[in-house]
Parts: C-alpha cells; structure tokens; sequence
C-alpha cells in the first residue's frame, strides 16, 4: 500500500474527510476491489485496537500463556542441529528475498529523510530578497514565517504559510515552488508535490530530479522514478550515488 | 459432556465478564489442556491448537460481553465446540479439510456454536490485539492515540516528541511493524490474501 493510499483510508477511517471527499472515496471503493480490502484491514486494526475491554482480557490471556508456556524443554541434540541448519537455511533465503524485493514503500522509507531547510536554499537567500519590489517584499516576509515554521519541523503549518504566497508576487518562483513541493512531500502530498516541483525551471536541477523521483516512488510509479533517477546517475551530484542504489533495488 | 473445569456455567460467565483472575487461569490450567489435546488429535501442531483455542476463548468472551450467550451444556463443554468450530473454519479456509480424518470428526458431538461472519470478525480482531501486544510501550502508545482520534499535532504534545514531523514518522513506522507481525501470522495471511 502507498502511502498516498494509506494516508486517505486512515482520513476516512479516521473521519477526516469532507462530505465530498468521503463520498468520492467511497464510490471509489465500490470500484476497486483491492482498496476496499485494504480498508476493511485497516478498519479491523482500528476497531482491535481502541477496544480496551477486549484488550485488557487479551493481555490476561497473553500473561497466562506465558506461564502455563514456562516450562523449559530440552533439545535432543540432533534435533537441536536440525533446527539450527534450518535457521541457517531461512537466513540465507530471507537475506537473499530482502536482496530481491522491495515494496515501494520500504524503499520510500529507507532513501526519504526529512530535508533541513539549510539544506535546501542558502540562509543568505532571504536577504538578498530583500529589496526587490514592495509586493516582492511582502510576499518574501510571508515566505520566511513559513521557513522558520519548516525550522521548527512544523511540517502542515510551515505548508499552511507557504500556500499563503502569491506566487504571481515573487521574484523567484522557481526557488518558491522548489520548497513548496518539498513540503508537499513532507506532508505525504505527492500529486501537489510533483505539480509544484514540475514548476521549478532554474536552478536545483539534481534536487528536483531526486525529490520527484521520491515522490513518484511514493505512489509506486516505477518508471516515473527511474526517468528521474536517470538525470541524476550520470553527472556528478548529491543525490548521485543514492539515486544508483535506489536504482538497482527498483522492482 | 465435557466436566472440566472447577466451576459452574455462571460462575465462568460472571468471571469473564469481569476478567476474573482465578476464572481465568482455571480456564488455562483446567480447561485449555484438554482443549489443545483433543484438538491435536486431528493431526495439527501444537502451536495451532494453542492459537485456536485463544481465538474460541475471546469469541466466548465477546459472545459473553454482548450477552449473547445461553449455554445448555458446561461452559467448558461450548468452548471446546467452539473450538472445534473454528478448527473446521479455520481447515476451509486452509483448503485441507481432507487432513480431517474420521478420528477428528468424532472429536466433539456436543454443542457446536454457529461458524458465522461475526467469528471470523472476532478471530482476527483478537490476533491483531495479540500482536498489537508484544509490540513495545511507546509504538502501543502512538498506535491507540492515533486510532482514536488524536492529530500528530497531539501526539507529540501527548508523548514528548519534538516535532509533529517527527510523530508522523513514528506512528508510520509502529503501524508498518505492526503490519509485518499480521503478515506473520498464518490466519491473518489467508484472510487478508485469500
């Protein structure tokens, strides 16, 4: 399951949809089959979960499995050999499916990592900004209210601010959407993640190529990813040697 | 009949109702091992007579805390049905039902409870809580918080993170573990990838 996907069956498990959103979702489900089944399964978790009654009986149970379980058996030593070479057996074979297979999102996991806004644009930026037009101005002082939010790891409300940006008013769209898509990402948007990036057209080539690719591996567009892992593999870049990684554990 | 057990019929619902100690661990001393033993009679292990006889046990319990019980037989006598049940639905859903052989279908003829939908519902909810409840304290936590309802934003407040950047990762990461652990388990396998 991607975690675009997730992220709306927890929304709607959660009661965190709109009237609207909620109906679209669930028409959606009478459709796919696969996603109804994924949120009946998320739908059972939530229920097993919040149900504390049957949960405190459940760790009775547990404990008393443990105790009348205590007893230490003896291992007859072939059986003991046994055991360990079929231990050693399900090693290798799991080493060698771990090798092999990935799902997009473990792969999302292992290669995304929370970007740290001096990271991402220079912290001079801001006041070489300064002094451009009135409107310019205004705008860059709305768009420093939401960095100093992405320093605090503010992620939803940094986004908030940002989206309060006329764009139209900035003298430097690219670098605006550039961190408007990485929060996007950030708060597991990918659809406006990707609109955003696409937008950028100067500057930070090697870093929209990597964040697209993640955002693209995301919601398990494969040959997405690779297009843009493959701007970054060639030439010399930060994301270069994680791009060829992530690029040889694609499915 | 089945006559084990140190109780009567209302003393067993009373005590699970109000998850009495010494009912409880009557249950696991008196009643379990003749359960897990008849059972294996029907050529399974024993960790899967263990597993079906917690999933009859919590079925009991939900039947007994919706006040949908009734018994005609002893208490330990409709546990052991319901176990038999659920090890035929559980064989169903296996497709093995030719290892039951003649032996195990002369196991139990005492009161078998219905095999419906709401079992099915209940065996899961109760290994998911299984699982749920070897994870560790702070994943447990942030599991239920989210569950019911709390915002990231609260989930930090509640447990102390530094960002809501940071809990969103966490609940993100227990919820995968916890998925993995119910890709483990044979019963959750099978119903969720039939």
């Amino acid at each position: 399951m991607n975690r675009n996907i997730r992220k709306k069956i927890e929304n709607y498990l959660r009661g965190r949809m709109s009237a609207e959103e909620k109906q679209a979702f669930e028409e959606e489900m009478s459709r796919n089959t696969e996603l109804k089944k994924q949120v009946r399964q998320q739908k059972w978790i939530q229920e097993a979960i919040v149900d504390k009654e049957a949960l405190a009986f459940r760790g009775k149970m547990n404990q008393w499995e443990s105790k009348v379980s205590g007893k230490k058996k003896v291992i007859p030593l072939r059986r003991a050999v046994g055991v360990a070479a079929a231990v050693l057996i399900l090693v290798v074979a799991g080493f060698w499916l771990l090798q092999a297979r990935y799902t997009s999102e473990e792969l999302f996991e292992a290669y995304y990592r929370s970007p740290e806004p001096q990271n991402i644009l220079p912290a001079s930026y801001y006041a070489s900004r300064q002094g451009g037009s009135k409107e310019d101005s205004t705008q860059v002082t709305v768009w420093q209210e939401a960095r100093q939010l992405f320093e605090q790891q503010k992620w939803a409300e940094a986004l908030g601010k940002m989206e309060e940006v006329r764009v139209s008013e900035v003298a430097f769209p690219s670098e605006y959407y550039y961190e408007l898509g990485i929060l996007y990402l950030e708060n597991e948007q990918y659809e406006k993640a990707i609109e955003a990036l696409q937008q950028v057209e100067n500057g930070q080539t090697y870093g929209k190529s990597w964040y697209l690719a993640l955002c693209y591996l995301a919601l398990g567009d494969f040959d997405n990813t690779r297009t843009q892992l493959n701007k970054l593999t060639d030439q010399p870049n930060a994301w270069q040697k994680n791009a060829r990684a992530l690029m040889k554990q694609l499915p | 009949m089945a006559t084990w057990g140190s109780f009567d019929n209302q003393t067993y619902l009373d005590g699970i109702r109000s998850h009495d100690d010494a009912v409880i661990k009557d249950i696991y001393l008196k009643i379990r091992p003749e359960v897990i033993r008849q059972l294996k009679r029907n050529k399974i292990s024993e960790e899967e007579a263990k597993d079906i006889f917690s999933d009859a046990l919590l079925v009991v319990y939900k039947q007994v805390m919706a006040e949908q019980l009734t018994l005609s037989s002893s208490f330990a006598a409709y546990l052991m049905g319901m176990a038999h049940n659920l090890y035929l639905k559980w064989y169903n859903r296996n497709k093995t039902k030719e290892r039951v052989t003649n032996q195990a279908a002369a196991v139990y003829e005492g009161e078998v409870p219905p095999a419906d939908e709401l079992m099915e519902e209940v065996v899961v909810k109760q290994r998911i809580q299984k699982l749920f409840l070897k994870m560790n304290k702070s994943c447990k936590q942030i599991i239920q918080l989210f569950w019911e309802g709390h915002s990231h934003q609260e989930i930090m407040e509640l447990m102390g993170f530094g960002s809501e950047g940071y809990a969103r990762k966490r609940k993100h990461k227990c919820q995968k573990k916890l998925e993995a652990l119910m890709k483990n388990d044979q019963v959750l396998k099978e119903i969720f990838n039939p």
